[in-house]
Order: C-alpha cells, then structure tokens, then sequence
C-alpha cells in the first residue's frame, strides 16, 4: 500500500495526482491505488453527507421540487461553485441560439454528480463510433466499440449495473460478458407500454441501471424509493463516493475543497505539478508522475484554460486549439400527456424503460437519432398543480389528483448534436468564483441536425401518445439539458484537430490524461456515464503501463 | 454562556409556555436549514466588468436565527406577562378555528393538528390580513355542507381565492407555490393522500423487495374526465423547469 506525501507546507507529492473525484477520478483512483500506486485526489467540492442532502430535499420548498431543482439542495463549497437556478447564480454564462438548452446541473463534491444522476449506464453503438465513416456526419473516434467493449464490461462490473440478460433486449447486443445482475423488474407502466408500443416498431428495453435489486457488495438493495435523481435516500444507486472510499482504504489520499488553478509544465512538455487553493485560499502544490484531470466536461476544459502557462499561452493541451469546444448535450424534449387508462408512473426506481428504436438507421446522415426514455418518475406534484390550479376542493380534488397522477405520462426524449467547434467553452472575461479565477461561458445552437430530428420525434410522440387514446399532449417547445456533457476535450487521431488520444492521454503532454465526456467525440442518444468510466477505465490501463515501464 | 442560557429558557417554555407558542419556537429552529439554503441559492454571479471577484453578498448566519429565536422566547418572559399571555391565547384559538376550518374546505376528517399549526403561522406571513379573513370564512363554513358547497359560497363573499389558498397549503405543504418558500410538511402533505395505495411518497418505499413489479391497485374512479377544463401543463418532470405558480393571492 503506497500514499502520497504530505510535507508540512501543504504540499503533496504522489505517483499520481487527480483533479476530480466523481466517478470517473475516483475508479482511476481506485484502479491505480490496487496497483501499489500512491494516489492523490484534489476535489474543489465539500465531502457531504448523504442524510443532510436527504434532509434538505425534503425541506426544500413545493415549487422547487415540481421544477426538479437538483442542484439547490447540495452544500456547496464557498470557493466552489456549481450552477445553481433557484435562482439563477449565473455561474456558468450562456449565449447562441439555444443557450438555455445548456443549463447544466452539475455538482462539485466528493463523489461528484453521481450523487443525483439516475444511474442509467448505457453503451454507444458500435456504429457510434464511427459516425462520420458510415453516415458522413460528425467524427469518428480514435477507438472503436471493439476497443471499448473490455472497459465496458469493467466499469459495468465496478458499478454493479443490472441489464437484461436477454439478447433482445439489449442495446446494443454486442457483448462479451453478461451484466453483473439480470435487469431491474419492470414496473406495470413499463410493461403496458412496452405491449402497447412494440407492435410498432419502438422497443421498449429495460434501462441497464447501476442498482440491484438484492445486496449487492455492501450496497443496500434498491427499494424503489423513486427518488435516485436528486438523491438516493438509502444508497442503493451507485455513486463515486463508493471508489473513493474504496480508493481510501487502500492508501489514496482525498483532500476535499481543494480548487486546482495552474498547471506546472517542463522542457518536454510534461506536467510536473498542479497548484490549487486550499479552504482559506493558500496555495499549495501537488507534485507527480502522471496527472488525470476528470472534472466532468465543464470543469476540465475550465481549468485547462484558466492553467495556460508560457509554454502553453492558449491553455494546457490546447495547441489543436480544440479546447473547450465541440461542446454537446442530449438536448432534449418533453412530452406529457393523460393517457386513457391509468399506469401508475412513480413505481418503483426514477428510470426504468426506455423506446430504443429509432436509435439508429440510414436517416442518421440526415438528422439526428433519438430514444424515448418512459419517465418513472412520480407524477403527483405536476398532478396536484394541475388539479390545484382547476380550483377544485373535496373529493373532487383527491380524485383529479389520483387520476392525473395515475394516467399521466411524461416522455423524456434526447436527441444527438454533432460536435460543431463554435458550440465553445470559453472564459469569462467579466464574471470570477470567490478565488478570483474566471466563470465558464459556453455559447451553443443544437444545430439543425437535431432541429431536423425534432421534426421526426414530434410524429413519433403524436404517434404514440394516440395509441394510449391521449389526451393534453404537451410537447416542450424549449429544449432542455440532459447534463451529459461531452466533446470539451475531444478525442481524435491527428493531433491538429483534436484534444486527446484513444487513451484519452493529451497529445500534447505526455503524462497527462483527460477522460470523461470531454473525450467523447459522438453523443450518441445515451447518457454518458458508463461510457466515461469506460474511458476512465481504459486511461488507468495506459496510466499504470507507462509508469511501470518507466521504473523498469 | 449565551447558548446555556438559551437552553435554560427553552426547557422553561416547555413547562410554562402553551403548546402553540412552544410550537411556533421549535417552527423557528427547523427553519433555520431552509432559511440558510435559501441564502445560499441567493448568491449570484453578477456580471459585473469593472470588480474581479463575484459579487457574493454576507449571507446572515446561523447565530443570528438563534439570537431571533431566543428573542422570541425572551419576550415572553421579560415582556408584559397579562399581554403575552392574552396573545397565546388568541393564538391557539385562531389556530384551532383553522383547523376545523381546514378540515371543512378538505373534506378530510384527520388532518394533524400540529401541522395545521405549523401551516397556520405560514398562511398569516403570506396573506394580508389572513386571520380576519379566516373568521369570516369559518362562519361560512359552520352551516357545513361538502368541501365545494363551502367554496361556493366563499366564492359568493369574496373568499375564494383565500379558501384555495387554505387548501393549496395542505396539499402541497406550503403556504405558497413559490421558490424556496418554507415548507411545513413533506410525506404528510395532502397531496400524497389520493394515491398512497399504489405511490409512496419519493424517497420513501413500500418496504417490499421488487413492490414495484406487482400490479398497482384498481384506479376506482374513471380514468377520463369529460368536460373538464384542461389546467396548463404539467413541469416536465426530472429536468430543471421554473414554472409559473398557481395563482395565490398577492401579499398586501
């Protein structure tokens, strides 16, 4: 068991020094500490409790809840702050055509966002990878799915994913291993619109979810408490803090509200050290053989720019100048609608099914994929607004609101962008955090590669919500964030056009590495996690290889 | 010193104080955390060219709550004794007439009495004049009838909206529709009540291993509503979405 060194100025030296400890830095962390590596993880975030985040949802006010205001009841730390829209703190400052459809929720904490995702780990397609090969839009990746597919089976296994053992229900059905545990039971409502919809060609698949639903390592069975976003009550979701206490025990080191800030480079280009803020602002310097910064696809490309040194005057990795843009997100519709029969939606976890059929075909080199995710989550607050603003008392308004609740559907349908450079990350030159260091800005247009694709997902939701004999069909008009945040720092072959390599290793420094979303060069139409600790996964291997073959 | 003293003074208002004063301190400890998050999420990143730092303000701190609170606990002991205790009083009559008004316009017979307390002190800070129109709407409600009877006649007297706000509150727990308002109740709000066989309220479960995977309960009520007026849509549900309130009847 090998830890960093701590010297009594604050600094720190360790084989390896981390930015970030969500998912993705905490599993690497994890990875290299089993590896008799020393680990250092510098998080900018607040270690939380799980209770107290309980304890303030509860608390949190009615209207807050309804709007789904993930972010407000996490502590923040005060050096460290993470978008908040309760109100609007303007952290992040948006600008384009569809700025607004990238408010992204995101926390900073030990454990990071992982702390309210859904849990849904799904894989890209094979042909994902490939998308400018085979439908002539887009980018390819430095990798391809065969590549991943090891990672895949890592970070299923790691996270205790439950997927359909079925082949049929798969998506994509190209494995090598079988999920950990067999999928999460369908509810009523997953099992009625799958019959329902399937005739017609939109496979209902059950969502592959990082929960089981017996113990599972230590970790509580998932009892259906339908509040995994923002926060699972009884920690039966996965979530990173699991690797970093994993991580800790053997050897790593986390320290919390830690605000990396600069960036040491030598001669060669390599990094030797990354400055960061302690809680009352004195700087310290972390020292190390390789460097992994993983904090999520807005912090990373945030810190590679606010790090630019005289080596590297447009900011760290950044001689493709592909830095902080490319930037993308699900961005996505809503549709709601009163179905004819009731389905009791809220039974059971937050995700469950989801309509993968027109996740792929020929029309993809024209406008965009989308899947059609059945929102499980309970529909009783939107219900009871409902049922409140018809002015209704008395029995009447106990049965409106158990109708709406019963019958009521909401669709959540994400749609793919294309990595577009001008969607762009940049600094601001007008707003900074408490340290003085500058607040991102990210200007964005979805592109008319989804707009296109919108016009396809209008006919499928009308379609649809008339097989159920709907009534109030609502489809959103706005587009709204689905937090996968990828393409910041995006992955390619040739050096002068993209960020990383197929290890997600910097071109530019070569003991640097930067995985996660910002490495994903396709969105695909599914979350993002597993596919960023897949590639996690898949850097601690070159990590641990180019380390060893140093010291040898 | 002063947090002993606090503490001497609060087990005093347990053996001397009547139960809706003691009730409305304890209110104003549990509010503490909400007022703090609602602090919090007041910081905002102004877009200010000419200053480097974020324009964060001082958020008041937690000792100026407590301060508040034994304030409060203060006035009763060092204050004019004959009116506090007129004022308790009035307090726990107004807040007992509440109730049974509550329980009129819901039509549910076993509404908790604690929270109609913690929901009363709610209603009078959002509400102009709230307990003036409480008694007259409490008058309307004594020749008894169903919920919507006495919302017909509220309606007749000019109380409607204020009646709808009553209900509003114990359905949704809150005295307002309204970002970061205080909460008075979460898994005990009405709300819950019309689908408690087939939901439970979010983070809490059915205690089964799989519940969900049984076929929920019968709907017992058509699944459509012919001629109902369609409300505004629903916030979709798990993305980020600031809906416009219910309407409530503005304060002052």
């Amino acid at each position: 068991m090998s830890s960093p060194v701590l010297a009594s100025t604050g600094d720190a030296s360790a084989d390896i020094v981390i930015v970030g400890s969500g998912a993705v830095g905490a599993m690497i962390a994890y990875e290299l500490a089993r590896a008799g590596f020393s680990v250092l993880m510098l998080e900018a975030g607040l270690r939380i409790k799980r209770a107290d985040v309980v304890e303030n949802w509860r608390n949190m006010s009615f209207y807050n809840r309804a709007g789904s205001d993930f972010q407000g009841l996490f502590p923040q730390a005060p050096n460290a702050p993470a978008p908040l829209y309760f109100p609007e703190n303007n952290y992040v400052g948006l600008s384009g055509p569809n700025g607004n459809a990238f408010k992204q929720g995101y926390l900073r904490a030990v454990g990071g966002t992982t702390w309210h995702w859904a849990a849904s780990c799904w894989r890209h397609l094979p042909v994902d990878f490939r998308m400018k090969s085979t439908y002539g839009v887009g980018r390819d990746w430095a990798i391809s799915y065969d590549d991943l597919e090891p990672y895949y089976c890592r970070a299923e296994e790691a996270m205790g994913v439950s997927g359909p053992h079925d082949p049929a229900l798969q998506s994509p059905r190209e494995r090598s291993r079988p999920y950990p545990r067999d999928m999460i039971p369908f509810s009523y409502a997953d099992r009625r619109f799958a019959e329902v919809v399937n005739a017609h060609g939109y496979r209902s698949v059950p969502i592959p979810q990082g929960r089981t639903i017996e113990p599972w390592e230590g970790r509580p069975a998932c009892c259906g408490n339908n509040n995994c976003q923002p926060i699972c009550p009884i920690g039966a979701m996965y979530n990173g803090i699991r690797h970093v206490e994993l991580a800790e025990s053997l050897g790593a080191l986390t320290l919390d509200q830690a605000v990396a800030y600069k960036v040491d480079t030598d001669a060669h280009n390599r990094v030797t050290a990354v400055h960061w803020y302690d809680a009352g602002k004195r700087s310290h310097k972390a020292s190390g053989r390789a460097f992994v910064f993983a904090c999520n696809g807005i912090e990373t490309p945030r810190l590679l720019l606010l790090a630019a040194n005289e080596r590297n005057p447009n900011g760290i990795a950044n001689a493709s100048d592909q830095v902080g843009r490319n930037m993308m997100d699900h961005s996505g519709l809503h549709a709601s609608f009163l179905a004819s029969e009731p389905l009791w939606i809220g039974r059971g976890p937050a995700q469950s099914s989801c309509l993968v059929g027109p996740r792929d075909g020929a029309f993809r080199a024209r406008y965009s994929a989308n899947k059609i995710i059945l929102n499980n989550i309970s529909r009783v607050p939107g219900a009871t607004r409902q049922a409140l603003q018809l002015g209704l008392v008395g029995k009447e308004l106990d049965d409106e609101i158990r109708r709406r609740s019963a019958c009521g559907v909401d669709l959540s349908i994400s749609l793919e962008p294309l990595p577009d450079p001008n969607n762009r990350l940049t600094l601001s030159k007008t707003r900074a955090d408490p340290l003085g260091l500058a607040c991102p800005d990210i200007h964005y247009d979805v592109g008319d590669y989804v707009r296109d694709g919108v016009k396809a997902a209008h006919e499928q939701l009308e379609h649809i919500a008339s097989l159920f004999g709907a009534a109030e069909l609502k489809i959103s008009t706005d587009y709204n964030a689905n937090n996968h945040i990828m393409g910041g720092t995006i992955m390619g072959a040739d050096p002068k056009d993209s960020v990383v390599d197929g290890d997600c290793r910097a071109h530019d420094h070569a003991n640097l590495w930067l995985p996660g979303g910002g490495a994903m060069a396709s969105a695909s139409v599914v979350n993002t996690t597993l596919s960023m600790v897949a590639l996690g996964l898949k850097a601690s291997d070159a990590i641990a290889r180019q380390l060893k073959a140093a010291t040898a | 010193m002063k947090w002993l003293i606090g503490a001497v003074l609060r087990q005093i208002s347990h053996w001397i104080l009547p139960a809706p004063v003691q009730a409305r301190v304890v209110k104003l400890q549990r509010q503490e955390k909400t007022e703090e998050m609602r602090m919090r999420s007041a910081q905002q990143f102004v877009d200010v060219s000419s200053s480097v730092p974020s324009a964060i303000g001082p958020a008041p701190t937690r000792r100026g709550v407590l301060i508040g609170g034994a304030a409060l606990v203060g006035y009763f002991f060092i204050g004019n004794s004959a009116y506090a205790v007129q004022d308790a009083l009035s307090v726990a009559s107004d807040e007992s007439a509440f109730l049974r008004l509550s329980i009129a316009l819901t039509g549910h017979r076993d509404l908790d009495g604690k929270l109609a307390q913690r929901l009363f002190s709610l209603l009078r800070e959002a509400h102009l004049l709230f307990a003036g129109k409480m008694e007259k709407l409490a008058v309307l409600a004594e020749s008894g009838g169903e919920p919507h009877a006495i919302l017909a006649r509220a309606d007749e007297a000019g109380f409607k909206q204020i009646a709808l706000s009553i209900v509003a509150a114990w359905y949704t727990g809150s005295a307002a529709d309204a970002m970061n308002a205080p909460m008075a109740a979460y898994r005990d709000a009405l709300m819950y009540w019309p689908t408690r066989d087939g939901l439970p309220a979010p983070t809490y479960c059915f205690n089964r291993p799989g519940w969900w995977a049984e076929d929920p309960p019968p709907l017992g009520i058509p699944a459509t509503a012919p001629g109902a007026v369609e409300p505004p849509a629903p916030p979709p549900t798990g993305v980020l979405s600031t809906p416009k309130p219910a309407q409530t009847e503005p304060r002052g």
